[in-house]
This record gives C-alpha cells, sequence and structure tokens, in this order.
C-alpha cells in the first residue's frame, strides 16, 4: 500500500479547497476565523501551495519527497503555533490551526518514512 | 467581574463562524482526511508485524477499484457531516439527533464494508441507505423541519454522485447500463476512440 500516494493526494484536495475557501474570509493580513481556524491572506498562500504540491507529487510521483516535505514543514509550523502570535506579526499558527498542523506532520512522517513503498529509493534496475 | 450571557454571546458567535451551527460538521470534514490516514497507518502496520486480520484487510483494500474507494470516500463525507449534526442538534430536537447519529455510523459501516468485504452485498445497502437520506432530506424541507443550506445541500449531491458510482459499478458486473461505459475503456485500451 503506497500511503504517500494517497498522502499526497487526500491532502493535496484537502489544502487547495482550504486555502480557496481562505480567501473568502481573509484576504488581507489580518487575522480573521475559517470556522474555528485563524488565518490570514499569508496563511492561505501557504495552504494553497502546499495543496497544489500535493496534487503536482501525486501525478508527478513524488509523493514520498512531498510527504516527507510536509513532515518537517507542519512540524515546525506545529511548534510555532506555541510562540506569540500572530507569528512575527504575519502568520496566525495558533489556537485550533495546532492540532490540525501536528496531526498533519505526523502522519506526513509515517508516510514519507516509516512505510515507504517497496522499491521506493532504490535504483530502477534493481527494482524490475 | 463579566459574566458571559449564553443569549448574548451565542449571536456574536454565529455571526463570527460561517456556516453558523454546520461549523461542526466542517471541522469534521478537515480531519476526515487524517482519520482515514491514521486507520490506513494502522492497518499497514498491522499487516507488516504479521497480525492475520491486518493481512487479510490491506489485501482486501488494495484489490478493491478505484470507484469502490471514491463511493466509500463519498460515503465518509456522508457519515462525517452526520455524525457531527447530531450533537448540535440535540438540544432542539432529540428524534433528528439520534437519527443522524445512526445513519452516520451506519454509512460509516457500509463504507468500510465497501474497502473490506468482497462481495457486493454492501451496494443494495448504500443505495438504500443514500436513498433514503436523500429523500428524508427533500421530505424534512418540503414538512418545513429544516431549510435549504449549503452544507445540506452539497452533501445530497455527494451522496447522489456516491448513488451513481454504486450502481454503475454494480451494472458492471451485470452488464447491461455500463456497456458503453466499458465500450469505451476497451477502444482506450486498444489505442481507439479516447487516444
Amino acid at each position: 500500500m503506497n500511503l504517500s500516494r494517497i498522502y499526497a493526494i487526500a491532502f493535496g484536495v484537502v489544502y487547495t479547497l482550504v486555502g480557496l475557501l481562505g480567501f473568502t474570509v481573509s484576504t488581507t493580513l489580518a487575522t480573521a476565523n475559517l470556522i474555528v481556524f485563524p488565518v490570514n491572506v499569508l496563511h492561505n498562500l501557504v495552504h494553497l501551495l502546499v495543496g497544489l504540491l500535493g496534487l503536482g507529487a501525486y501525478f508527478t510521483g513524488q509523493t514520498v519527497n512531498y510527504a516527507r516535505g510536509m513532515a518537517i514543514l507542519f512540524g515546525i509550523l506545529t511548534i510555532a503555533g506555541f510562540l506569540p502570535q500572530p507569528l512575527l506579526g504575519l502568520v496566525p499558527l495558533g489556537g485550533a490551526d495546532i492540532p490540525l498542523h501536528a496531526a498533519t506532520a505526523l502522519l506526513a512522517g509515517a508516510a514519507g518514512w516509516l512505510y515507504r513503498p517497496a522499491g521506493a529509493g532504490r535504483p530502477a534496475a534493481i527494482r524490475q | 467581574m463579566i459574566q458571559l450571557n449564553a443569549h448574548s454571546v451565542a449571536p456574536v458567535l454565529d455571526s463570527q463562524v460561517p456556516g453558523g451551527d454546520h461549523a461542526g460538521s466542517i471541522v469534521a470534514l478537515l480531519y476526515l482526511p487524517i482519520v482515514v490516514m491514521g486507520l490506513l497507518l494502522a492497518l499497514e502496520a498491522g499487516a507488516r508485524a504479521g497480525v492475520p486480520a491486518a493481512m487479510r484487510l490491506r489485501s482486501a483494500f488494495i484489490d478493491s477499484s478505484s470507484s469502490v474507494r471514491m463511493a466509500a470516500f463519498g460515503m465518509s463525507i456522508s457519515a462525517t457531516i452526520h455524525l457531527a449534526l447530531a450533537p448540535s442538534h440535540w438540544t432542539e430536537d432529540h428524534v433528528r439527533a439520534v437519527l443522524f447519529a445512526l445513519d452516520g455510523i451506519a454509512l460509516a459501516t457500509v463504507a468500510i464494508s465497501s474497502l473490506l468485504l468482497r462481495t457486493s452485498a454492501w451496494r443494495a445497502a448504500a443505495v438504500a441507505l443514500l436513498s433514503a437520506d436523500v429523500f428524508a432530506y427533500f421530505a424534512y424541507v418540503v414538512a418545513g423541519v429544516e431549510q435549504f443550506d449549503t452544507v445540506g445541500i452539497a452533501t445530497k449531491l455527494v451522496e447522489l454522485v456516491v448513488i451513481g458510482l454504486v450502481l454503475v459499478g454494480s451494472t458492471h458486473h451485470v452488464g447491461s447500463c455500463g456497456s458503453w461505459l466499458r465500450e469505451l475503456v476497451s477502444h482506450k485500451a486498444n489505442g481507439g476512440l479516447l487516444r
């Protein structure tokens, strides 16, 4: 079971949608609530970017790299959520964002490192 | 000391939270991929650890077709929304809240069964359940108990799409209405029509 592939398409779709929906509540640096999640324009752009990267990774076969990148990025964002908000006066990362970012990072790490598809990372000639 | 009055706070919260009383269902929906990924990771871990049940379920999942997986995901969306609606409806209508909860559990059960069982018995249950959902929603709207809203309409659209997927999948086995689709696909495989 290629979990990194499932991860890339599932989170690619969700974060793309969340990024687009975010623009309906905030198009400036001012913090607004997307349901219960604090967002602003920068936050929405990051959501949109990681979502589109997920879709791109799914179609180009770079899902393991995508999952690993997401694990690192969202791990950092989770820790940053505990700092004074909005972070550096720019991006809101606290509140309800913290558990969502943490779960995203944990699952990305598992999909990227723990359960790679058989043959991933080996030369094509050996893979048969 | 500041005392919060529930009646004065609620309208403010409603105005700040897009989706109103459906906000909970939208938040739950955001967590659905996380729950699904968590379940798949647990299944993979169990299979790699040599747990027989996990190995059997894992191979059944891998053998499932794309249309079945999409139908299962659609049913999961509907189940999540119904389960999340149950608590918010409890205060105004106990019966409807219980129905939401039961419906959500039934849909989740059928969604999991569709992926893991090798029989097609789940298809009849899925069509019956989803048709009842769509019919009940419109009956409640006509009766004035519910109003049309974005979450409700979107959920019913997802359910209608899932009904279509389930029916197309079943005709694939029987070989009637789905035959034109198979023609198209076989042409593609031979480098024909869709090339």
